[in-house]
């Protein structure tokens, strides 16, 4: 009789924290959000004919939806989704909400790796997303030596002030590489910023892999992840290996990052954004949290780039910028409220 | 199964001196054995060496005849629960999703909740008095409730061995009783083995079966409360005057001020 009665508690209070009801608004506004990123452009696709112009390749609209406005969104949701989740990982390997690939130089350093790559290989492609990684994970590991203390929590000041002169260093070789090799290197202004300006079907398999592999990871260790959030003691006294999981946790996120800095540079604030959101919402577990927040990131990307190509056409801003202006002043709120 | 300190030397890293010095004693199955001692006695030091969280300098420390060093700390997780003084926990995790920590070393990776997960979790819910906070965020919680809470998350590790570091402090006199008489009820109904740091020395004599004195990283005497405390413990010991009697199955220890000197063995 109690098992019964307990079991129907689990269900009501499953219910009462929200997230069935918070993963289904979600997917149903990324669905939504992704239609009208694909109808909305110089050539307007109506809503209601999306699917018929996807299959009909005869259609005079098929070229436009299926080589420019797909892949673009596509390619928009696996950044948001990517930097969301290696956001979540971040925060909780240094156990600080303000950890964020962007803010904290991860992203640059995937960056100035993948230029080097880039610049120096320029047949081998292929392995630029795997530079990418190289640079993350060398940054992410150089900010948990730096800002990591063992058994305390990470300052909020230390990492910080870390990540910005990790940043610095990065962004600075970065420019001076772009000038120097002007002709082989991308355009430096869109990819700091972070643009998905150009986005084809070969970008979206170039990232495709990492976060596979990145989500994948993610999603197994979820439970071990759970544990870390609490003091290294605590965590260790239940039977977590603490320093390996954290190590785990931290190349995943690297991995992630990296797919995204491949296809679309230094997109900002997503990764800080999105899972401090979505930790209100649902609390701070990582197997609701993860695919939450990667769904959330998805859309707030789809809906940035759409909103950045459209608003002053047909100009195109790039998308990073139109984050930070949504990125900066939370940012700034989560400072004020952490360090009071 | 048992755990054995053979001959335990901790030195903290950076330190010119150990903590522990040829440190040796046998927790014996189904007891509660509380460590005491002054500050800097390194209490909570030979008690994270138990957990196999402090690595000894010298000696071993072993669990039924194998050394921790040797365990993975899953497998340590399933035989041994070790709850710090102060543990942390992240904003908005609830008291449920806490206490379901505890199922972390059954659980083969990246697997689901089984029934006897469920039902562990729900044990430790009901043991501790949890069941009308379970949806609540811990940090939302009182001391003594957030104490319990805890100490669901490793009941539900449904270990054979528990450590305790200073359960007790900083909370306030009720709560300080629920948790002794908490951990007094799983010795006896559980038969859970308990090794225990604290610092009331009344509390102490009243909740474990044997007491470990430690003075300046050594064992300076061990053995069933009647037999260790008296006067002379507390002059040596805690360098005080004391009257030390035993009225009603309880200690009292009657405080009369400094002792002239303190005599080091």
């Amino acid at each position: 009789m109690t098992a019964i009665w307990y079991r129907a508690r689990l269900h009501w209070e499953a219910l009462e924290s929200h997230s069935w009801f918070w993963a289904s608004t979600l997917g149903a506004s990324a669905v939504t959000a992704a239609l009208f990123a694909a109808a909305i452009g110089p050539v307007a696709v109506p809503i209601g004919e999306i699917g018929r112009v996807l299959f009909d390749e005869a259609h005079e609209l098929h070229a436009v939806l299926w080589e420019v406005r797909v892949p673009r969104v596509v390619g928009g949701a696996i950044v948001g989704a990517v930097l969301a989740t290696a956001g979540t990982l971040m925060q909780t390997v240094v156990r600080n909400p303000l950890a964020d690939p962007g803010l904290l130089g991860v992203t640059a350093g995937a960056g100035f790796a993948a230029l080097l790559a880039i610049i120096f290989f320029p047949a081998a492609t292929a392995w630029v997303p795997a530079a990418a990684f190289v640079g993350s994970l060398l940054t992410v590991s150089l900010l948990m030596g730096l800002a990591w203390r063992p058994g305390r929590a990470g300052g909020p000041l230390r990492l910080l002030l870390s990540g910005v002169a990790i940043q610095a260093v990065f962004f600075a070789s970065t420019a001076m590489l772009s000038f120097v090799f002007a002709d082989r290197a991308p355009s430096f202004a869109a990819f700091v910023v972070g643009s998905l300006n150009g986005l084809g079907w070969q970008d979206v398999r170039f990232a495709a892999w990492p976060a596979a592999i990145g989500f994948f990871g993610a999603l197994l260790g979820a439970r071990s992840f759970d544990l870390l959030l609490l003091d290294d003691t605590s965590a260790a006294g239940v039977g977590l290996a603490v320093r390996q999981t954290r190590m785990f946790a931290a190349a995943f996120a690297a991995v992630l990052a990296a797919g995204a800095v491949s296809i679309a540079g230094l997109v900002g604030f997503v990764g800080l954004v999105v899972p401090n959101a979505m930790r209100l919402l649902v609390g701070p577990n990582h197997r609701t949290l993860l695919p939450l927040a990667a769904i959330a990131g998805a859309i707030l990307v789809v809906v940035a780039d759409t909103a950045a190509r459209s608003w002053l056409a047909p100009l195109e801003l790039p998308v990073g910028a139109l984050l930070a202006f949504v990125g900066g002043p939370y940012f700034l709120y989560l400072l004020w409220r952490r360090l009071g | 199964m048992t755990l054995s300190v053979a001959r335990v030397g901790v030195r903290h890293v950076g330190a010119d001196h150990d903590v522990l010095r040829d440190v040796s004693l046998a927790v014996e199955p189904g007891e509660v054995l509380a460590l005491v001692g002054p500050n800097g006695s390194g209490k909570s030091t030979l008690l994270g060496a138990m957990a196999g969280q402090i690595a000894p300098r010298a000696g071993t420390v072993s669990w039924a005849g194998r050394p921790l060093a040797r365990m993975s700390r899953r497998d340590l997780g399933r035989q041994m629960a070790f709850l710090p003084q102060d543990p942390q926990c992240p904003e908005g995790l609830t008291v449920r999703e806490l206490v379901e920590n505890g199922r972390y070393p059954h659980r083969s990776f990246g697997a689901q909740a089984r029934g006897v997960d469920d039902t562990a979790v729900r044990r430790a819910i009901d043991l501790m008095g949890l069941a009308d906070l379970s949806g609540r965020p811990v940090a939302t919680l009182s001391g003594g409730e957030r104490k319990r809470a805890w100490l669901g998350m490793v009941l539900a590790q449904a270990p054979v061995l528990l450590l305790l570091d200073e359960p007790t402090v900083a909370l306030d006199v009720l709560h300080q009783w629920e948790v002794l008489d908490l951990l007094a009820r799983i010795n006896r109904d559980r038969g859970l083995t308990v090794v225990v740091v604290l610092h009331d020395l009344t509390q102490a004599a009243s909740l474990a079966h044997r007491i470990a004195v430690l003075v300046r990283g050594r064992i300076y005497a061990l053995g069933a409360p009647e037999a260790i405390l008296d006067e002379a413990l507390m002059r040596d010991v805690f360098g005080v005057n004391a009257r030390v009697e035993k009225r009603g199955g309880q200690f009292h220890f009657d405080i009369q001020g400094p002792a002239p000197a303190i005599r080091h063995f």
